[in-house]
């Protein structure tokens, strides 16, 4: 099959997005397809008000973007298109391309933008969906919530409300894919409006690292993540204030990484070890008792779980959107009530009890989930039938 | 001569019926010399009591589980024979206990004082659930007769008693759960979130108060909203509970296209459904919002509508067994169950939801026609505060000690 992605890359650092588009490329590729990686990259938006509007509307609809897909399509002859991220060079504009040459196109939906102004669902650090069923972000504008502008808060949301009022989602994308259920389930009820059977689940993955059991585990607790205030490290930090027995390892930098040092550092039995290559991370995953993941947002399909589970690391994390998906109550990991330290703390007490009786089938069952869900072969197996499927469909048609 | 009054209860914690005789405690010591006795968890006495408190040290565990038929019977003959002694010691002239396990060791080791019996819930759903409890219905039909008096917190544990376990009907008198209106009227003015304080002062609210479980089935409410939103838009709900069926309400909001503001969430008065979790005082709440809705399948006694009323709240609820329509329609059969909305003497009684009926929306359809109803015309509101508030009273601490006393004093 000739498979041609269609990505993005966002200006800031390289996320989660950009990992998982490489992955799944070098996956298809590993198999024996051809694959092809078509890259835009995010300029900074316009100076001035004019070029705001300009960039806006290159947003919404962006014409070059469109000919240098038409230009790859002629010359690569793909049979199927994935997009990745459009937003915001690549622009909509691909949708209508593709369907001009009718080349059946899959979307991948990494996170809330389509019904969102700042894609998080996440507003001064608490969770929000007031826009989620208006078709314009009305409140994303009075709050500001895109790089706290009124202005760019409205050309953000006018991209997706836009093709919303003109049926682009419904008329030119083939099928949405999510890589959780938690987002398939928030987009069905928003007011983007697109049957549920044209948003599909599929997971993405992370090659394994290898298996390690409870027997040759360390007592030491690990969070790995961007040190910033949606990722909840301070409500871990403050879980910590009264731990004794175990030592909590923080791996990552970020924004607040200095405020949390300069609160924190003095705890006798944190140590924050800075941004750590990923062999590294997985090395310490294998040693560690639990990965804590205390975020106050819904996330995407956080990696960091996919990768702990993988290495049959357990997971405390919030109860809250797309972990209490991925992780399940006392079988591979427990749950605690999103943004409250004592209950995480309750948590860890809780987790090392279950050490102290040897439980060590918690282990088990993060690997098992990983294997069942978040493993190659599987995601493999899975967008294989999704591309079938829609090239079925698009032949009947 | 004060007289002295014996009250029996397993332990005092945990349950209603633990928290109802530690207040009975309280408001007869105020009358006569008050012993409260106890037998389980003597270190746990987590509930105030009035009078004096005598603890019995029994043999073998208080889980009963974890003995043997010999070690139970011998740990139910020795808190006879203790409790006997105390009895002598102490001259009750009149001994009440509370709860099937306390009533019969009551009756047993009664000597010469007057014996009252409370029974506090419906024995034979219990019984239904519990096979292990069965032997208790052989001793009530043949034990509790010999009471002189039998005390039960609604009208369908009396008819049960009497239909179920061949009890003489005459002895059952039905005395409610009482409320502390000077209590809750000093508690609904605590401020509260100054964000649920501008949505409950700007829009109408509707309110229901309980743990998120299937029985309460809350899950129907947003079809509910969502209906009374046709003609009253800016209509909200709000929901005090935390429960394993919180999610699902979620989900049922969403396929309305109602936004949640849930626990931990940005507040914004734009939500349509609002859902802060537990409170521990939810009396401002109910002062401030303008109906109580109440969706249950079925409910033991629901203190909650009697709390509502007394925070002056029109009440709609569910005609489920068993408690709404005694509180709600007093003057007419318990045993009647609503088919259509019946606008009734103290609030509005709607259907029961029942999945397997054709009218399943017939819930939904009713509820939010009395919401429309009550939230439009302003007359049948003050009608129905007007009567919530005389409900209420009917169980103030008051009159409901009233009740006990003359029970107490009644010596035919």
């Amino acid at each position: 099959m000739r498979i041609l992605f269609v990505h993005t890359r966002y200006l800031q650092s390289a996320g989660g997005e950009d990992t998982t588009l490489d992955a799944e490329a070098a996956l298809l590729d590993a198999k024996g397809h051809v694959v092809e990686i078509l890259l835009f990259d995010n300029a900074t938006m316009g100076k001035g008000f004019g070029g705001k509007i300009k960039a806006g509307l290159n947003a919404i609809y962006n014409r070059q973007s469109a000919k240098k897909l038409g230009d790859t399509i002629k010359k690569f002859k793909p049979d199927i298109i994935h997009v990745h991220n459009f937003f915001f060079t690549a622009s909509p504009s691909i949708f209508y391309e593709a369907k001009r040459r009718h080349i059946p196109i899959v979307a991948t939906i990494h996170n809330f933008r389509l019904i969102c102004a700042n894609c998080l669902l996440l507003r001064d650090n608490k969770v929000c969906e007031l826009c989620v069923n208006h078709s314009f972000p009305w409140y994303g504008v009075k709050y500001k919530c895109y790089h706290k502008s009124a202005i760019q808060s409205a050309i953000v949301g006018s991209i997706s409300s836009v093709h919303k009022w003109i049926g682009t989602w419904n008329n030119k994308v083939n099928i949405f894919l999510t890589p959780a259920a938690f987002i398939r389930s928030r987009l069905i009820h928003s007011s983007l409006k697109v049957s549920p059977d044209r948003i599909v689940v599929k997971h993405n993955f992370t090659k394994d690292p290898g298996f390690a059991g409870g027997e040759s585990r360390q007592s030491f607790y690990l969070f790995v993540g961007r040190l910033s205030e949606e990722k909840g490290v301070e409500i871990l930090l403050e879980a910590w204030k009264g731990m004794t027995n175990n030592n909590l390892v923080i791996a990552g930098d970020g924004p607040e990484k200095e405020r949390l040092v300069n609160a924190y550092g003095n705890l006798p039995n944190v140590e924050f070890i800075g941004k750590k290559s990923h062999e590294e991370i997985l090395e310490l995953m294998k040693k560690c008792r639990a990965l804590i993941f205390p975020s106050i947002w819904y996330e995407g399909l956080p990696l960091t779980i996919v990768e702990a589970m993988a290495t049959g690391t357990a997971v405390i994390a919030s109860r809250l959107g797309v972990m209490e998906e991925m992780v399940t109550n006392k079988y591979n990991g427990l749950l605690f009530g999103a943004g409250d330290p004592t209950q995480l703390a309750a948590a860890v007490v809780a987790f090392n009890m279950l050490i102290y009786e040897k439980q060590y089938s918690i282990y088990n069952a993060a690997r098992e989930t990983y294997l069942e869900y978040y493993h190659p072969e599987k995601c493999y197996c899975a967008v294989m039938e999704i591309y079938n499927n829609v090239l079925s469909i698009d032949r009947k048609n | 001569m004060k007289k002295n009054i014996l009250l029996l209860i397993n332990q005092l914690h945990g349950g209603g019926a633990q928290k109802v005789i530690a207040n009975l405690s309280i408001n007869l010591g105020k009358k006569y010399n008050v012993v409260l006795v106890i037998y389980n968890d003597l270190e746990k006495v987590v509930f105030p009591f009035g009078g004096e408190l005598i603890k019995i040290d029994l043999p073998y565990s208080a889980d009963t589980h974890h003995n043997n038929i010999f070690k139970r019977v011998y740990r139910s003959l020795t808190l006879i024979r203790k409790l006997k002694k105390i009895k002598k010691k102490r001259k009750p002239d009149v001994a009440i206990s509370f709860m099937e396990a306390s009533n019969i060791v009551n009756i047993l080791s009664s000597r010469n004082e007057r014996i009252i019996l409370s029974v506090r819930s419906f024995l034979s759903n219990e019984f239904k659930d519990h096979q292990r409890l069965k032997i208790f219905k052989i001793f009530i039909r043949l034990l509790y007769n010999r009471s002189a008096h039998i005390i039960v917190p609604a009208d369908l544990v009396k008819i049960d008693l009497v239909k179920n376990f061949g009890l003489q009907e005459e002895k059952i008198s039905v005395i409610y759960n009482f409320i502390d209106k000077e209590l809750i009227d000093k508690r609904k003015q605590e401020l509260i979130e100054p964000e649920l304080e501008s949505i409950l002062k700007n829009y109408p609210v509707i309110i229901n108060v309980g743990r998120i479980t299937p029985p309460k089935a809350q899950w129907l409410l947003p079809h509910v909203l969502k209906k009374v939103r046709e003609k009253i838009p800016e209509t909200r709900l709000l929901i005090l509970g935390e429960g394993p069926l919180s999610n699902k309400l979620i989900d049922e909001a969403r396929l309305n296209n109602l936004s949640v503001c849930a626990n931990g969430m940005q507040y914004d008065q734009d939500y349509d459904i609002y859902m802060p979790g537990f409170k521990e005082n939810p009396y401002p709440f109910l002062y401030k919002s303008s109906a109580f809705i109440m969706s249950s399948l079925y409910e033991g006694f629901p203190n909650v509508i009697i709390e509502a009323m007394a925070c002056g709240l029109p009440v709609i609820s569910s005609d489920c067994a068993s408690g709404p329509r005694e509180i709600i329609s007093p003057e007419t059969n318990v045993n009647e169950s609503a088919r259509t909305l019946e606008y009734a003497e103290f609030g509005i009684l709607t259907p029961t939801y029942n999945n397997e009926l054709e009218n399943s929306k017939n819930y939904i359809v009713s509820a939010a026609e009395a919401l429309t109803e009550i939230l439009t015309n302003s007359e049948k509101k003050d009608f129905y505060i007007r009567q919530s508030l005389l409900r209420a009273a009917h169980y103030e601490k008051k009159t409901i000690m009233q009740q006990w006393i003359g029970i107490i004093e009644n010596n035919n």
